[in-house]
């Protein structure tokens, strides 16, 4: 996984020593590393874009710091697939595979904060996916849910569902 | 990490109704967060875009069968095989009296029972969440004149509120469900033609693309049943917000057919199915909802022989799910060959009924 990370950064990097136009704009990301990205990338994130709107395009350093420098690189090779149209079920399938059930769950809160619809979409499809045949006790794991009925408010639930607990997938401990 | 309340209903919003349910348990504000209307609503329309087909038996069956079908599953069955559409019988054996579906509308079909030859009564059934209504209403065909009514269901998008529309020869009244009275309405400036394939699910619920109406199949001329040519056929539309008619041509370039025709939904838009004179099945769709000049041909190619075709679905790469009736059978048209590609036998003890084959969103509504 951190080999895979750090030779996405060193593409960027290589990128970012033939700038194809003087506006490359840089996203700082909440521990203060600097990811050079061309401007159509930053049109993806909406967020980046009004940023850069507000300010007539004088300030291309955007501290973004909500995300992490091990989230980024993930948004931005998303960024770059959708901007080559080249979103396809296959690298959609490739690029969940490698991010375990936190790293979704970051990824999505990365993809609402700046605003990337696409990506968001995606997402939620994704947690959707996994959470669909699991447990009760699976999911507030998944999301970090306190259970906060009594046990007898509970029981009486599940009572009345009992048919929707039928088929259920068994917890998988491994995925935190 | 927790998410924002706003990012779990997006998420939630796109999963299947079961799961939905069983997950009311996982705290009290995701419970009343799936009982939330506007939830509800939101849920509705994701999963709009997804119809499954609603096969029921026909009403001389003694119990009320229902198969529920997933068209991309019913595509990938094996070829040269059969299958039981029916498999869950007991899980939707609803009442032990004789009924029947009339139609479906955001998830809720409308069941209706006869407990006598003049007297029917209306539920709503959801079979996703396995909710029944209490009885919604009930129709009476008083003495007299022996023709007995049809009847259809559809949902007004204005007022937010579900009709049935009963009909025969020179009669129309229509019920608003809730409110416990039948009235009269202008009656039909063509009759749809009986037993046609209605294909109840013309008007789509929360689909505005059919502009809130009911479609059926008329012939312009009732007292020629089996002249088949391209100026007897009709779609007569009623609006149900206006409890108005209109009715459209069918398009120009319809060649002449050997079959009565059938109007049916696909890809949210009207479509008629034929067979031409070389027996070639042609489907026309009319693109824009009552704008004659958008009729298009979506497709033809030799039936080599299937007769009794029923077009269910179109999938996104043009393929088409075929259902043959007499003898029951699942074809699907490959739109890459240009040909149909494969049969399943269809092998059930309990008849289906042709003329009421619906397209049904899986939801959480259980209000009315």
């Amino acid at each position: 996984m951190a080999e895979e990370v750090s030779s996405q950064m060193n593409s960027l990097s290589i990128s970012e020593t033939n700038p194809s136009s003087s506006a490359t704009i840089s996203l700082v990301s909440g521990d203060d590393i600097v990811f050079k990205v061309e401007p159509t990338i930053a049109k993806e994130m909406e967020t980046v874009q009004s940023f850069i709107d507000e300010t007539d395009g004088k300030i291309t350093t955007i501290p973004l710091p909500n995300i992490s420098s091990h989230d980024l690189p993930y948004v931005i090779e998303y960024c770059e697939k959708s901007i080559a149209g080249k979103i396809t079920k296959e690298f959609e399938a490739e690029f969940v595979k490698k991010l375990n059930n936190e790293e979704v769950k970051e990824l999505f809160l990365a993809a609402n904060y700046l605003n990337i619809k696409k990506l968001l979409d995606f997402l939620s499809q994704v947690i959707a996916d996994r959470i669909a045949n699991k447990s009760v006790e699976y999911v507030r794991r998944y999301f970090g849910i306190e259970n906060d009925f009594t046990p007898e408010e509970e029981a009486k639930l599940r009572e009345e569902l009992a048919w929707t607990f039928t088929g259920v997938d068994p917890d998988d401990e491994d995925e935190n | 990490e927790t998410l924002p309340e706003e990012l779990i209903s997006e998420i939630l919003s796109l999963l299947k109704v079961k799961s939905l349910l069983r997950f009311k348990c996982v705290n009290k504000s995701w419970n009343s967060l799936i009982s939330d209307p506007f939830f509800v609503k939101m849920h509705l329309i994701k999963s709009s875009p997804n119809p499954h087909i609603l096969l029921s038996s026909t009403y001389f069956s003694s119990t009320c069968n229902v198969g529920i079908h997933n068209p991309s599953t019913l595509r990938s069955l094996p070829e040269n095989r059969s299958i039981n559409l029916f498999p869950e019988v007991s899980k939707y054996k609803l009442m032990e009296k004789r009924c029947h579906i009339i139609g479906s509308c955001n998830g809720l079909t409308c069941l209706v029972i006869s407990p006598s030859s003049r007297k029917n009564e209306f539920y709503l059934w959801n079979p996703a969440t396995r909710w029944l209504s209490q009885k919604v209403g009930s129709f009476h065909r008083g003495r007299g004149r022996n023709t007995a009514f049809e009847f259809s269901f559809g949902y007004d998008n204005l007022i937010e509120k579900y009709k049935v529309v009963a009909f025969r020869p020179k009669e129309v009244r229509v019920f608003n469900i809730g409110d416990n009275v039948w009235r009269h309405v202008q009656s039909f400036p063509m009759e749809p033609y009986r037993y046609s394939y209605t294909y109840n699910q013309l008007n789509a619920g929360v689909y505005l693309k059919l502009n809130n109406s009911l479609n059926w199949f008329a012939l312009g001329d009732n007292t020629r049943p089996y002249y088949y040519a391209l100026q007897q056929f009709f779609i007569i539309s009623l609006d149900l917000g206006t409890e108005t008619y209109t009715h459209f041509l069918f398009p120009r370039g319809f060649e002449e057919s050997v079959v009565r025709p059938i109007v049916c939904v696909l890809m949210e838009c009207l479509c008629v199915s034929h067979y031409s004179k070389g027996f070639d099945f042609v489907i026309w769709q009319m693109k824009e909802f009552g704008v004659g000049e958008s009729w298009m041909k979506l497709l033809k190619f030799d039936s080599h022989g299937v007769v009794n075709m029923l077009p269910l679905h179109v999938f996104e790469n043009g393929d088409t799910l075929i259902f043959a009736s007499c003898p029951n059978e699942i074809t699907c048209y490959n739109s890459r060959e240009n040909r149909l590609v494969r049969q399943t036998t269809v092998t059930n003890s309990i008849h289906i009924n042709w003329f009421n084959v619906t397209h049904y969103v899986e939801s959480l509504v259980s209000t009315y």
